[in-house]
């Protein structure tokens, strides 16, 4: 391969690749090889000696989806605030993972997504961008490398995010306890291990809860499919939804659906008895109700 | 060598091959060549890094009739060195106790 047709591959690479500052590198291959010339090397054998263009479009490109800090300028902070500045048609997703604090999230009247943080220890969060600004991810950082909060006793932060999110929320917790309220999102994840989960008043398209001791409460929520998995817990779920799936074992299932019984199909399955009251037809709306040894209840309201 | 310990060990490297004064790309991998395992293509974004941290400035110079990119490391740059000097005597102690039992034949 000539020099010409190796820098011409690496250049479509790059931009297959989409990776950053393209002249650059070329530039950066361009010396090295004429350096290499200078030096008394065959040009055909410095080419064989490099990686493939493939190769190092791929090695750059991995170096560049790293996360990133946010820089100053895409948030701003005030009184505990922090104001997350960019445009939430650039956000497809958003992930919050906390161990042990609790956690709000709320629409604010100026139809902001506000989330709210209220710290058990003295840790710092740390938010974090991926995929090119496209993702958020916000963790608490033991030790703190980089803070963004500085906090010297328990405090009470929010997050604000901008109104018109439609991309993913998932908060994670060990045994926090999650709140969501007066929330319409398109895809909301809350899972916990020992904290309560509360989404109350929310239109949200694909929910799906899940909680290992910790109790789980849906109310007043319009959704399309919901999910809720408990294991000793209790779960009392109080929705519109066209797909509603909620599993147990030892915790008991309340359930209270707006709509009429005879749009559905039931599968309800208490180990060892499975009642299918009606075979499942393709798109048809259904609630699926399994649990060990938790009792199951359910009504409709229509 | 771990993947780890060798990522920012390989930072460090690179600065210190411009303790003597400022470098460039091929002479950079020469000079590394018997100390370090590192191709080009692996040299070209710790360059960058560093950079962008602020360890090392570049500017391009002539040279055989074409333009070459010189890097020189900056005062963080030698911090950064120092840091990892201090941080390694440390680890010298930790090493001198995991390597007391191994047999030398």
């Amino acid at each position: 391969m000539t020099k010409e047709v190796f820098l011409k591959e690496l250049r479509e690479d790059l931009e297959n690749y989409e990776v950053n500052d393209i002249d650059e590198i070329i530039a950066y291959f361009d010396e090295m090889i004429e350096d290499k010339k200078d030096n008394g090397m065959d040009e055909e054998v410095i080419i064989d000696s490099l990686d493939s263009p493939k190769e190092i479009a791929l090695v750059l490109k991995g170096k560049e989806v790293k996360e990133e800090e946010i820089r100053e300028g895409e948030y701003e902070m005030c009184d505990g605030r922090v104001r997350y500045t960019k445009e939430a048609t650039d956000l497809l997703s958003i992930s919050i993972d906390i161990a042990d604090d609790e956690i709000k999230v709320t629409r604010g009247d100026d139809d902001n997504l506000y989330v709210i943080f209220e710290e058990k220890e003295n840790d710092h969060y740390k938010i974090k961008e991926k995929d090119r600004g496209s993702k958020l991810k916000i963790e608490k950082n033991t030790p703190p490398i980089f803070n963004i909060f500085n906090s010297k006793e328990r405090a009470l932060l929010e997050l604000i995010l901008p109104s018109g999110y439609s991309g993913e929320l998932k908060i994670e917790t060990v045994s926090g306890n999650i709140e969501g309220s007066d929330l319409k999102l398109r895809k909301l994840r809350a899972e916990t291990v020992s904290g309560d989960v509360v989404i109350e008043n929310c239109d949200i398209e694909d929910l799906k809860v899940q909680a290992v001791s910790g109790d789980i409460e849906v109310k007043d929520v319009r959704a399309v499919s919901l999910k809720v998995d408990n294991v000793s817990g209790d779960s009392e779920i109080d929705v519109k939804a066209d797909f509603i799936k909620t599993e147990s074992v030892s915790g008991d299932l309340i359930i209270d659906i707006k709509g009429e019984e005879k749009d559905y199909a039931i599968y309800y399955d208490k180990l060892m008895k499975d009642y299918k009251l009606r075979t499942e037809l393709k798109d048809q709306k259904h609630l699926k109700m399994e649990s060990v040894s938790g009792a199951i209840d359910y009504h409709f309201t229509a | 060598m771990d993947a780890q310990l060798k990522k920012g060990t390989l930072e460090v490297c690179v600065l210190a091959s411009l303790i003597e004064g400022p470098s460039y790309g091929y002479k950079i991998v020469k000079d590394l060549k018997d100390v370090v395992d590192i191709s080009e293509s692996t040299l070209y974004p710790i360059l960058r890094r560093l950079e962008k941290g602020e360890y090392l400035t570049t500017h391009s110079e002539e040279a055989n009739g074409r333009l070459r990119k010189i890097y020189e490391i900056t005062d963080e740059g030698y911090e950064k060195i120092m840091d990892y000097v201090i941080d390694f005597k440390e680890l010298l102690k930790i090493y001198k106790y995991i390597e007391r039992g191994v047999r030398h034949d």
